[in-house]
């Protein structure tokens, strides 16, 4: 086994994938290490279609998006390195040979693989009921949705037979619809927001279709049951979101499905000491997608949680090829925060825009800005602003939190702009 | 009658506001920026089709049990819980590759169930 890399990608999904056929394209030697023992990461579960409309203009299940990436990976000589745990990272230093050091483990032995550049993967996990404090009985018989899709959809294990299921994000849409079409009993979708918080076709296509029930401003106030959930109490809520004592209602299932959102797995990032933006719990990153580490790059749900793997392939292929032409061409072309030439912009996000990534833009290029409401807005008009001069006015139109935004600043635009700017958005009646 | 739709031919989603008459012909329909939307509210209206996408169950595969499969073209939604009933009783062998025909022509429709990934 090789020891030392040009590129080394840490996750197996799409954005590792993305990233790693990229960086492999602009002409790095490249490794991948993927802690499962098949590559796709959670494509494999997502058995249904929606996927690839964008990228590969063409409707596909997610195995079936992982597949076309898997299978032009298996044409390149990429290394993967399969049921493999990365541990930490250490930057690169003049003490260690200015590789970064990535310490892993698999059911060989602990190993450590030297890269000029890193590309971190990892991608997210699920919130949990303790996350939200449910209160009532530890029993069994609540699940996150996503392990439930994993039961269903690879284990062929049955979690329950009537369910509830908590919150309103894709996942919990996807799985109401899987579990009615194999026989089991979904009794509602239940929303904390006065707002759905899935994409629209999944409210059609996955609650409509079935005829499930969905229950806006409602949340789970009570767990209830002896060993296993018997029944769960809901609640309406106030506009500050707190229940409404007197509008409880027990529903007797016995399974209760959290789909609550979302969080970046960033363990791996922090042992490097990359530093992580708290309004996503990703790192902090350039237009390349470079993070504060030199070298060490961000991208896809690590990064900020997206609501198409498509966007997550365009992401990370910049990401890839970025971390290439930093291996290749010994450093950083664009430096992480520009301070050495003043051509760089940090960009900060101003309600109801609730973050931006990149953090960092350059003036002399166009900048491909993504962003998401925290509130669904009926009629905003995005405005990008340095100091109180505004350099950018978008068109009115809708914007909802579960839809990700790009905006393109060109680079004229920018070129004027002051060392810091902000986007924010001013709502029209 | 009127009917809201939303279109899932693209990404953009398209929100139909569509009046149909009592032989559910479209007599008036906006909201689509593009003539997929129509044709999308028509079928909508009449026959509502989406694909359908379950698993089987694959045996000799190293790390799976569960093969995920999907029809190649939309199936009218009154057929799917027809057809979950004949991916039930439905087993295969490993290797299967991505694309191989799992379950021909359903229903009569000429539509096939094909796998969704390989697995060797």
């Amino acid at each position: 086994m090789k020891t030392s890399y040009d590129v080394i990608v840490i996750g197996g999904g799409p954005a590792g994938l993305s990233a790693a056929l990229k960086a492999h394209e602009a002409g790095a030697n490249v490794a991948l290490i993927e802690r499962n023992d098949e590559l796709g990461g959670i494509l494999n579960q997502c058995i249904h279609p929606g996927f690839g409309l964008k990228y590969f203009k063409q409707e596909l299940t997610g195995p079936e998006y992982a597949q076309r990436l898997i299978d032009r990976l298996a044409a390149t000589d990429v290394d993967v390195l399969l049921s493999s745990m990365v541990l930490s990272i250490e930057p690169a230093s003049e003490e260690n040979g200015h590789l970064h050091q990535i310490s892993l483990i698999n059911e060989t032995g602990r190993y450590v693989l030297g890269a000029k550049a890193v590309v971190l993967a990892m991608g997210c996990r699920e919130r949990t009921r303790g996350e939200i404090k449910i209160p009532g009985s530890r029993v069994s018989g609540v699940f996150t949705a996503g392990l439930a899709q994993r039961y269903i959809n690879m284990e062929n294990l049955k979690p329950g037979s009537r369910f509830v299921i908590l919150g309103s994000g894709d996942i919990g849409l996807i799985m109401a619809r899987r579990l009615s079409l194999e026989g089991m009993k979904v009794l509602g979708v239940y929303e904390l927001m006065p707002y759905a918080n899935g994409l629209f076709r999944n409210i059609k296509n996955c609650l409509e279709d079935f005829g499930i029930p969905l229950h806006l401003s409602t949340t789970v106030t009570k767990v209830i049951g002896k060993e296993r959930v018997e029944a769960v109490e809901v609640s309406k809520v106030d506009e500050n979101l707190r229940p409404i004592e007197g509008t409880q209602e027990v529903i007797p299932c016995d399974t209760l499905l959290l789909s609550i959102g979302l969080i970046p797995e960033n363990e791996v990032s922090r042992t490097a000491g990359v530093e992580l933006n708290p309004a996503t719990n990703g790192a902090l990153v350039n237009d390349t997608y470079e993070t504060s580490v030199p070298g060490i790059f961000s991208c896809g749900n690590v990064l900020h949680v997206h609501d198409l793997a498509d966007n997550v392939t365009v992401e990370a292929e910049r990401a890839g090829s970025f971390a290439a032409a930093y291996a290749l061409q010994g450093g950083d072309p664009a430096p992480a925060d520009g301070e050495a030439d003043g051509a760089c912009i940090r960009v900060s996000a101003a309600q109801p825009v609730g973050y931006t990534v990149p953090t960092f833009i350059r003036k002399d290029r166009n900048a491909s800005i993504y962003f998401r409401v925290r509130r669904p807005v009926e009629n905003g008009v995005l405005v990008v602003k340095s100091g109180e001069t505004e350099i950018f006015r978008g068109k009115a139109r809708a914007y909802k939190p579960s839809i990700m935004e790009c905006q393109i600043v060109p680079a004229k635009l920018l070129a004027g702009a002051g060392d810091e700017i902000t986007v924010s958005m001013e709502e029209e009646k | 009658m009127k009917m809201r739709i939303c279109c899932t031919t693209c990404p953009n989603e398209c929100e139909l506001d569509v009046e149909v008459d009592e032989n559910k012909h479209i007599i008036s329909a906006v909201g689509n920026k593009c003539p997929r939307g129509l044709t999308f509210a028509e079928k909508e209206v009449v026959d509502p089709e989406r694909v359908l996408a379950s698993t089987v169950r694959i045996d000799g595969a190293a790390h799976n049990c569960l093969l995920p499969v999907r029809t190649d073209a939309a199936l009218p939604l009154r057929l799917h819980f027809d057809v979950m009933r004949q991916l039930a009783a439905c087993a295969v062998s490993a290797p299967v590759k991505m694309g191989d025909v799992i379950l021909p022509d359903v229903c009569g429709t000429g539509i096939n169930v094909v796998a969704s990934r390989s697995i060797a």
